[in-house]
């Protein structure tokens, strides 16, 4: 079932393959929507997602609220089970796997969450935690404790800390510390660094970087800030309202973006160096549709001024458009890269 | 004190008109049980006529409750302790309850992050800005109708009269942020005060909401406080920037020579520490070492030495006053400039 | 104590209204020490009287002396004697005793109980949720006390109905508590990075979940006391509870009430026993509250 990744360039097999990934959630019926017999709703939170990673490859994956990354994220590490699709680990079904067994493939796949401050138990030292995640995954004695809070930049006498007296960015590290105490081969980071300071979030943001590096861990890297992505990822995936829209290599991304909604994204960044040229460009107007509601052809197409009528009926597919850079759009507004991406800007 | 004096006139000076507001000095505490907490530490602010002022810092820094205290609403159990706010030549600090309320009907708005929670779940949008607008107006039930739907159209809300019965929760963060814009531009202010507008807003929304604004601004000479963490919010849309650090104001500067040349080495680490969107090279990004500042154990002198690059023996010795490096940049280091 | 030292020295330095500010926290502080230590030197003396009541009760409890009945206080008989001639101090300090350990019991037993129950419905959800609930919900719907009288009624009468009558009804408070907690706690990132490093929902619930609903949980019992103790002396005094010659305070308040016009300390000072206790237990309960309420807080 192992699929050849499209840019294979890259060292090997892919570590995890993900299928045609679907999963909704059934919206609450009111005892009127039974007696009317209306018919059941569901969200579509991820809807048709395939990706795949490799080895030592960091995949950033960028999107807006209702953009279902964070439901992604949560079907990858079995917190939620897909209705539809796969997930292959390693050769593995994942989704197939029950008991023990889904909980030890899980412990490879390891996820950091959002807010440090809840993150943690809060009635546990840190060195306790991260123990015990160790423990639990066949570790024998404590020693690897310390080493794991020097390998996240805290001391080692921060062992018999509870996380109330850590900072924020402090919680940040002994979490991660935690997830590396199962020796996971993938890391998910949902949104890791977008509770933190300035200053504290350019410190985890490095210590991510240095992980990839040192360590060698396969990473997924979700966020809505498009600059804290492009700073860790190899790769990126745009995604809105369930799908992938765009995805490739981080700098043909975001120098040369093919889909209207990247460039969206991009263009509405705020950044202080490009201040006057990002005024040119209108923004995209209207919210982020339902995901209730989800439009017709391509799901973009209610806020993109470039749509035609093609847009309103087929679905575009994610094509390759440039080798590693796909793209799922029928207008492609934007043209081909005459000579690649380093001379397109 | 006479330094300061000096470069407040400094700061004035490229405004012809006097400032619309002018905070010196202000002193705001928290009790607890380790001590005060001192959230802000003899601040010092304008806000010209008709000027988006850029308030930046990290939480904790002091710079939602600085705002608040303007419209007299330090959240409990804080208070002023000291210093004064003069808004177009009177010290707002000494209103009585009416004059604050006058003021805020009428001369002050302001918007919140949660666009969510500050709006009443229970009643309808129309009914909630009618409201202020009978209330701060003075109009009839009729009038009020017809001006609200006035505004809501715009601040950019799709067929307003339709929305007019619509429930909050009906609406999505950035609809709602907009109902809250609309809210506040019912008494005609002259000055907005916009706490972390669009923090919890997605990107796409976020820059739509900072154009309304910005708009907003040009069309009626309004004067804004644009508080946020966001650098590049801040940067987008200020035309001046006030950069706070634990309590205290470490930099003003015109938006342009803050980007270009930051004096305080706070500003400089903070605007070194934002990743880029397309960097040069993916190296490492400049941090600044250490933790954020524990408000009840700040060194003597200035707050930042013990997490500064540049940091020396006579930092404690500091006195944290704002001294002109240019004539329209301010900083409270008196050694960056030596150093570079 | 650096700390203290040098935000004192701060305050000073400070103007008027900041001094203010600082001593009005400190003084809340206070009060909120004063009340918890008044209400643990209550209860804590009582305790002591009561598990010591064998070395310092100057009687038999149960030694019936027809010649002495009804006495009025004096050096001998402190707190008088009753119809049956027995002394009052004497069966005063071993009703203390009875009462506390079967609150006790039958306030934390149906509170683990309970826990566990309102734990699993939380974290599971789904059917074992629904049914939970339709239960819980069953129980509630009917007054407490008549659900209790009714489960007395059936197994007759004696402490080992009150064991089960409440048993069988208080676990249901602390189940939908800690449901309702637990329906956040698990949406809490700890507990889902609990779950994707791989532990089993056993360990996830009682290492990870439980040490953080106790909490809530304990200030909630706190309250609970006070109600089972006039709970139980109630169900003493109307016959359903412990039963003669044992000494219980309730059943004592009734033993008096015949004879009140006669002999009001027969009624009357078991009563203020009763009084005393029960708001010993309210000041900790409440200075409890406030101090582990403010920090309530795996979720707030």
């Amino acid at each position: 079932m192992s699929t050849q990744a499209p840019d294979g360039a890259r060292n090997g097999d892919p570590i995890l393959v993900v299928e045609a990934l679907e999963k909704w959630f059934p919206v609450p019926r009111s005892p009127i929507d039974v007696i009317r017999r209306n018919p059941r709703e569901r969200v579509h939170a991820v809807d048709g997602v395939s990706l795949q990673l490799l080895p030592n490859e960091v995949l950033g994956i960028v999107g807006e609220s209702g953009s279902g990354k964070s439901t992604l994220a949560r079907c990858l590490v079995a917190l939620y089970r897909p209705n539809q699709g796969s997930i292959h680990f390693d050769g593995v079904d994942v989704t197939e796997a029950t008991g023990q067994m889904r909980r030890d493939l899980h412990g490879r796949m390891q996820m950091i969450y959002q807010d440090p401050f809840t993150s943690l138990n809060p009635q546990m030292s840190i060195g306790a935690a991260i123990e015990e995640a160790g423990k639990v995954h066949g570790r024998e004695g404590n020693d690897f404790v310390g080493d794991l809070l020097e390998v996240v930049g805290l001391p080692r006498s921060f062992t018999g800390r509870r996380p109330r007296a850590l900072s924020g960015g402090q919680r940040q590290r002994a979490a991660i510390a935690r997830a590396l105490a199962v020796q996971p081969e993938v890391l998910i980071a949902d949104e890791a660094v977008s509770a933190l300071d300035v200053s504290i979030q350019a410190q985890i943001l490095n210590l991510f970087a240095q992980l990839s590096d040192e360590l060698g861990l396969a990473m997924i890297f979700i966020a809505h800030d498009l600059a804290v992505v492009s700073h860790v990822a190899d790769r990126v995936a745009i995604m809105y309202l369930g799908r992938i829209v765009e995805e490739g290599p981080v700098d043909a991304v975001f120098r040369t973006p093919r889909h209207p909604y990247t460039r969206a994204l991009l263009d509405a960044h705020p950044d202080p160096y490009t201040l006057g040229a990002a005024d040119e460009t209108t923004p995209i107007s209207g919210d982020i549709p339902s995901p209730l509601d989800i439009p017709s052809g391509c799901r973009f197409r209610t806020r993109c001024p470039y749509a035609t009528d093609v847009c309103e009926t087929d679905d575009p597919a994610l094509a390759p458009d440039d080798g590693p850079h796909r793209v799922a759009c029928h207008v492609l507004p934007f043209g081909p890269p005459a000579e690649g991406w380093e001379t397109a800007e | 004190m006479t330094s300061t004096e000096g470069a407040l006139r400094a700061d004035q000076a490229e405004t012809s008109a006097p400032p619309l507001l002018t905070i010196k000095r202000l002193r705001i505490g928290f009790p607890s049980l380790e001590g005060i907490v001192l959230a802000a530490n003899d601040v010092h602010l304008t806000v010209g006529q008709g000027e988006v002022l850029g308030l930046v810092g990290e939480s904790g820094s002091g710079k939602s409750v600085t705002c608040r205290a303007i419209v007299g609403m330090v959240p409990h159990p804080g208070a002023v302790l000291g210093g004064r706010i003069d808004y177009d030549g009177r010290n707002v600090l000494e209103f009585n309850r009416t004059e604050m309320r006058e003021l805020r009907a009428r001369e002050i708005a302001m918007i919140f992050q949660d666009p969510a929670s500050a709006l009443n779940p229970v009643f309808t949008i129309g009914h909630q800005i009618s409201e202020v607008l009978r209330l701060n107006a003075g109009l009839g039930r009729a009038a009020a109708r017809a001006r609200s739907i006035e505004l809501l159209e715009r601040v950019g809300i799709p067929a307003p009269d339709r929305r007019m019965s619509a429930f909050p929760h009906e609406m999505s963060g950035g609809m709602r942020q907009r109902v809250m814009i609309a809210m506040a531009l019912a008494g005609e202010p002259r000055l907005l005060l916009a706490d972390e507008p669009t923090t919890a807003l997605d990107v796409t929304i976020q820059d739509q909401v900072l154009q309304l604004l910005e708009d907003l601004r040009r069309e009626r000479n309004m004067s804004m406080i644009l508080v946020s963490h966001d650098m590049g919010v801040i940067g987008t849309a200020a035309d001046r920037v006030a950069v706070m650090y634990a309590g205290r104001i470490v930099e003003v500067a015109p938006t342009d020579v803050l980007f270009s040349s930051p004096d305080h080495p706070y500003t400089r680490a903070l605007i070194d520490a934002m990743p880029q969107l397309t960097p040069e090279d993916r190296t490492e990004l400049r941090t600044i070492p250490g933790q954020p500042p524990d408000l009840l154990k700040l060194p003597e002198g200035c707050p930042f030495a013990p997490r500064c690059p540049l940091a020396r023996h006579d930092c404690a010795e500091v006195s944290m006053e704002l001294t002109a490096v240019s004539p329209t940049q301010l900083s409270a280091c008196p050694f960056a400039r030596r150093e570079s | 104590m650096r700390t203290l030292a040098w935000a004192g020295r701060r305050a000073v330095g400070l103007r008027g209204e900041a001094a203010t500010l600082l001593r009005q926290a400190q003084a809340e502080r206070r009060w909120s020490n004063v009340t918890l230590g008044v209400g643990i030197v209550i209860v804590g003396a009582l305790a002591v009287a009561g598990f010591f009541a064998s070395l310092i009760a100057p009687f038999d409890p149960n030694a019936v002396d027809l010649t002495q009945r009804l006495l009025s206080p004096s050096g001998k008989h402190w707190m008088g004697t009753d119809p049956f001639g027995r002394d009052i101090f004497t069966r005063t300090l071993y009703a203390i005793r009875l009462d506390l350990v079967v609150v006790l019991i039958i306030t934390y037993v149906p509170m683990v109980f309970g826990m566990i129950v309102g734990a699993l419905a939380g974290y599971f959800r789904g059917w074992v949720d629904a049914i939970t609930v339709r239960v819980i919900d069953a129980f509630i719907a009917f007054p407490f006390i008549v659900l209790v009288i009714a489960v007395v009624a059936i197994l007759g009468p004696g402490l080992k109905g009150v064991y089960i009558g409440v048993l069988a009804v208080g676990w249901t408070l602390y189940a939908r508590l800690t449901r309702g907690d637990m329906l956040v706690l698990r949406e809490q990132q700890f507990i889902l990075a609990a779950r994707t490093l791989g532990y089993s929902p056993r360990r996830v619930i009682l290492r990870h979940a439980v040490p953080n609903l106790i909490r809530s949980n304990l200030v909630f019992s706190m309250a609970d006391i006070v109600l089972n103790l006039l709970l139980l002396a109630g169900l003493s005094y109307l016959g359903v509870g412990v039963q003669a010659p044992t000494a219980e305070l309730g059943a004592m308040v009734a033993d008096g009430q015949s004879f009140l016009q006669q002999a009001w300390w027969v009624t009357t000072l078991p009563g203020v026993v009763i009084v005393v206790l029960g708001a010993g237990f309210s000041m900790i309960g409440d200075s409890l509250a406030d101090r582990l309420g403010q920090k309530f807080g795996v979720v707030g």
